[in-house]
C-alpha cells in the first residue's frame, strides 16, 4: 500500500509538470492577448463614435452654414420693395425651395420688428417682434440661427434670419427651417440597438429629437457630462443608472453639441465576446491539457508498476530460490547429523545381537528380546530410509544425465508424498509401467517435475474436496517410443483462459504468498530440456490431467536385439 | 621405501587381520571394534585423522575405516595423508549419503571402497574382508615382483659385463 501511495505521489507530480508547465504560458498567452485585444477593439469602437459625433456634428454645421447663404443671397438680390408685396416674396420663397427643400415659411420684418410680408402655412403679417429675441440678436449681429423654441406659433421651430442694410433703414429676412426634416438630419445616426444621435443648446435642451426618450426642447438630464470637442468618447454613468459610451461635438455655427450614445452594453458587448471565447479556449485547452497529461500520466504509472511488480516478483523468486537453497542444505545437513546417531545405534545392535549368540538359549524370554531387536533394526532402517530420500532432494546434482528406471523413481516419488496424500484424505493411485522402462534425464529434475505435478493436484483436490473424496492419479505408460506421465486430479480445473497461461511464468491461481507462479514453469522448461514436452487437458468442474512426454532411453530399448 | 619394506617385512608374516577405525563418535568405535575383534581380527580406535596417522606411523595396519566427515582433519585429508605414507593399506570410506560425491572422487583416487551409513555390521565386516583380501593379493603381487627383480639381476650384471 505504501507503494501506491508512493505512485500517487509520483503520478500528480508527473501530472502536475505536464499540465501546469504549458498551461502557464498558454493561459498568459491568452490572458495578454485578450486583454490587448480587447484593448483595441475598445479604442476602435469608441473611435468610431466620436468620429461619427464629429462627422455628423460637421454635417450639421454644413447644413446651417448653407441655409444661411441661402438666406443671405435672397437678400442680397431681392430689394425691400419686392419682398414685401405677396408676390415677390412668394417667387423668392419659391427660388428658396428649388435651392433646398428644408425651409418651411419666409417672412419680410421692417427695422421695428414689423411683420411685413409672409409666405407659409402660418398666418403672421402684421405681428410684432421687435420684443422677440431672435429679431434683437438678428438686428445686432447681422444673422442669426435661433434655438429650437415656439414662438408665436406656438410649435417648436427654429429660424435662420439675416438683416439687410442696403437700403436707408435695415430689415430682416427671416425663414423658418422645416423641423421635420432638421430632426431627421439631426438625428439619423443609428448604431445598433441603442446608439443614437441628437443635439442640445448650451442649455442642455434637446435640439433635435432624442429617439429614445425626451421631447424637443426638453432638458437633457446627463447634459453636464457631455463635455464638447473631441475629447473623444467616454463612458459616463447616466441619470437612469444606465453605463453609455458618449461622445459629444462642438458645433460652429451655434453653441450646440452633437451627442452620440449608445449603451456601454451594447457597444462593447463584442469585447464579452470574446472574453467569453478566451475564457472557452481556456477551459476547452486546459481541459485538453488535463486529458492528455492524465492519459500519459496513467500509462507511465501503469507501467512503472508493471516493472515494479515484475522486479518484486524477481526478488520473490530470487528469495524463494536462495530460501530453497538454504532449507535443502539444512534439510541435508540435519539428516547427515542423524545418520551418525543412528549408525552407532545400529552398531550397538549389532554388538547385542553377537551377545545374544552368545547366550543363545530357547527361552521365550530370549525369543522375544530377539523380536524387538529385530524391530528396532526394521525402525533404525526406516530412519535411514528417510534421512536417505532427505538427502537425495536437497543435493543440487545439476545436469547429470543418465538412465531414470521409471518404476523406482516413481516409487521414491510416492514414498515422499504419500503421506501428504494419506493426511489430506486423497485417494492416491499409481500405475508403474513395469521393469525395464527407463528414460534418459537428470533424476533429481525429473523428480521436480513431477513432485510439483502432484503437489499441485494435492492442493487442488484440497481445495474442491477438502479432506473427502479427493482423487489423484498417477499413471505411466509407454507408447509410441515415448513414456506418457500422466497426473490426473478431480480437482475444480480451469477454464480455457487459465489453461492457455497456466506454464507462464508468474502465473498462479493461488493466493498471494502461497506461489510463485514459478512452478509449473520451471517444469515445463525442464521437461523441454529432456527433449519432451508437457501438456495440460483440464475441464472446468471436473479436473485436469497434465502429461509429460519423455523420449524412452534408447540404449535401454535396443539392449534386447543386440 | 622403509615402511614399505617394514610392512611387507611384518605383514607378509602376519596371518591376523589389522584393521584400524577412525570415527568421531567414541561409542560407535567401541562398539565397532568389539563386534570386529568377535570376527576375529585385531582392531584399533582413533578418533581423529591426526591420531590415526600417528598410530599408523607406529603399529601395521592391513585395512582402514575411515569416517569422511569429521571435526578438524576430514577424511578425504587423512585418506590423502595414508596415500602418501602407507600405498599399501587399503581404504574403506564411511559416508553419509549427502556427500557420496565425494565418496565416488575417493574412489577414483584409491579408496577400496565406500558404505554409507548407518551400515550394517555384516556388510562392513564383508568389505573388510574383500579388502584384506585385496591386501593380501596386492602384496603378493609385490614380493613377486621382488622375487624376479632379483632373479633377473645377476643376468643382467652379466650382461653388462658382457
Amino acid at each position: 500500500m505504501v507503494k501506491r501511495a508512493h505512485d500517487e505521489k509520483i503520478g500528480r507530480f508527473i501530472l502536475g509538470n505536464m499540465t501546469l508547465v504549458p498551461l502557464i504560458p498558454f493561459v498568459a498567452l491568452l490572458v495578454v492577448g485578450g486583454i490587448l485585444f480587447t484593448g483595441a477593439m475598445e479604442r476602435s469602437i469608441v473611435g468610431r463614435i466620436s468620429q461619427t459625433a464629429r462627422d455628423h456634428a460637421l454635417m450639421v454645421d454644413t447644413f446651417l452654414k448653407e441655409r444661411r447663404a441661402d438666406l443671405q443671397l435672397v437678400a442680397a438680390s431681392s430689394a425691400f420693395e419686392t419682398l414685401s408685396t405677396a408676390q415677390g416674396l412668394k417667387e423668392a420663397f419659391s427660388y428658396l425651395r428649388e435651392s433646398s427643400g428644408a425651409f418651411a415659411d419666409l417672412g419680410v420684418f421692417d427695422a421695428s420688428g414689423m411683420h411685413v410680408a409672409y409666405t407659409g402655412p402660418f398666418r403672421l403679417e402684421g405681428m410684432h417682434y421687435g420684443k422677440e429675441a431672435w429679431f434683437q440678436r438678428t438686428m445686432d449681429e447681422g444673422t442669426w440661427i435661433s434655438d429650437i423654441f415656439l414662438g408665436f406659433r406656438k410649435t417648436p421651430h427654429m429660424v435662420v434670419a439675416v438683416r439687410v442694410d442696403k437700403d436707408q433703414a435695415p430689415w430682416v429676412l427671416r425663414a423658418t427651417i422645416d423641423t421635420d426634416l432638421f430632426e431627421s438630419l439631426a438625428g439619423s445616426v443609428r448604431i445598433g440597438e441603442t446608439g443614437e444621435a441628437f443635439l442640445v443648446n448650451s442649455h442642455g435642451l434637446y435640439q433635435s429629437q432624442r429617439a429614445s426618450r425626451g421631447r424637443l426642447m426638453g432638458r437633457d438630464p446627463d447634459s453636464e457630462n457631455y463635455s464638447g470637442d473631441a475629447a473623444g468618447a467616454r463612458v459616463i454613468r447616466c441619470v437612469d443608472g444606465i453605463k453609455r459610451v458618449v461622445a459629444a461635438a462642438g458645433l460652429s455655427e451655434k453653441p450646440w453639441q452633437l451627442v452620440v450614445v449608445q449603451d456601454k452594453r451594447e457597444a462593447l458587448g463584442g469585447l464579452a465576446n470574446i472574453y467569453l471565447v478566451i475564457t472557452a479556449v481556456m477551459l476547452a485547452g486546459g481541459a485538453a491539457l488535463l486529458a492528455v497529461g492524465y492519459g500519459v500520466t496513467s500509462r507511465i504509472i501503469s507501467r512503472m508498476r508493471r516493472t515494479d511488480d515484475q522486479a518484486e516478483h524477481l526478488e520473490e523468486q530470487l528469495f524463494r530460490a536462495a530460501r530453497l537453497a538454504e532449507l535443502g542444505e539444512m534439510a541435508a545437513g540435519f539428516a547427515h547429523e542423524i545418520n551418525n546417531p543412528l549408525q552407532v545405534m545400529q552398531s550397538e545392535l549389532a554388538y547385542m545381537k553377537e551377545v545374544m549368540g552368545d547366550v543363545k538359549g530357547e527361552s521365550e524370554a530370549c525369543l522375544e528380546l530377539e523380536e524387538s531387536m529385530a524391530q528396532l533394526k526394521l525402525q533404525i532402517t526406516r530412519c535411514s530410509e528417510i534421512t536417505r530420500s532427505v538427502l537425495s532432494f536437497g543435493r543440487k546434482e545439476s545436469g547429470r544425465e543418465r538412465s531414470v528406471k521409471v518404476t523406482e523413481f516413481l516409487d521414491a516419488v510416492v514414498r515422499m508424498v504419500g503421506p501428504r496424500a494419506e493426511v489430506g484424505g486423497v485417494r492416491f493411485e499409481v500405475k508403474t509401467p513395469g521393469e525395464n522402462v527407463s528414460v534418459q534425464g537428470d533424476a533429481s529434475r525429473l523428480q521436480q517435475v513431477v513432485l510439483n505435478l502432484i503437489n499441485n493436484a494435492l492442493d487442488a483436490v484440497a481445495a474442491r474436496h477438502g479432506s473427502r473424496g479427493g482423487e489423484v492419479q498417477v499413471s505411466a505408460f509407454k507408447e509410441g517410443g515415448a513414456l506418457h506421465l500422466g497426473v490426473k486430479d478431480n480437482g475444480e480445473g480451469m477454464d480455457e483462459e487459465r489453461r492457455a497461461k497456466i506454464f507462464s511464468p508468474f502465473f498462479t491461481s493461488k493466493p498471494p504468498g502461497a506461489g510463485t507462479g514459478l512452478g509449473l514453469s520451471v517444469c515445463h522448461g525442464i521437461v523441454e530440456s529432456m527433449g519432451g514436452h508437457i501438456d495440460v487437458e483440464s475441464i472446468c468442474g471436473e479436473g485436469s490431467c497434465f502429461t509429460v512426454v519423455l523420449p524412452l532411453d534408447e540404449p535401454q530399448n535396443h539392449k534386447p536385439h543386440s | 621405501m622403509p615402511i614399505f619394506f617394514k610392512t611387507d617385512d611384518e605383514g607378509g608374516m602376519m596371518e591376523t587381520l589389522h584393521v584400524l577405525l577412525v570415527d568421531d563418535e567414541p561409542r560407535y568405535l567401541e562398539t565397532t571394534a568389539k563386534l570386529l575383534t568377535r570376527k576375529g581380527c585385531h582392531v584399533a580406535t582413533a578418533s581423529s585423522g591426526l591420531e590415526a596417522l600417528d598410530y599408523l606411523a607406529v603399529k601395521p595396519v592391513h585395512v582402514v575405516v575411515l569416517d569422511v566427515k569429521m571435526p578438524g582433519m576430514d577424511g578425504h585429508e587423512t585418506f590423502g595423508a595414508i596415500r602418501q605414507s602407507h600405498p599399501l593399506v587399503e581404504v574403506i570410506l564411511l559416508t553419509g549419503h549427502g556427500t557420496v560425491d565425494s565418496a565416488v572422487e575417493g574412489l577414483k583416487s584409491g579408496a577400496f571402497d565406500y558404505l554409507l551409513k548407518p551400515v550394517d555390521i555384516d556388510l562392513l565386516w564383508e568389505k573388510v574382508s574383500q579388502a584384506w583380501g585385496a591386501y593380501l593379493a596386492h602384496a603378493e603381487k609385490i614380493r613377486m615382483a621382488m622375487l624376479e627383480k632379483s632373479l633377473q639381476s645377476p643376468r643382467e650384471i652379466m650382461k653388462k659385463r658382457g
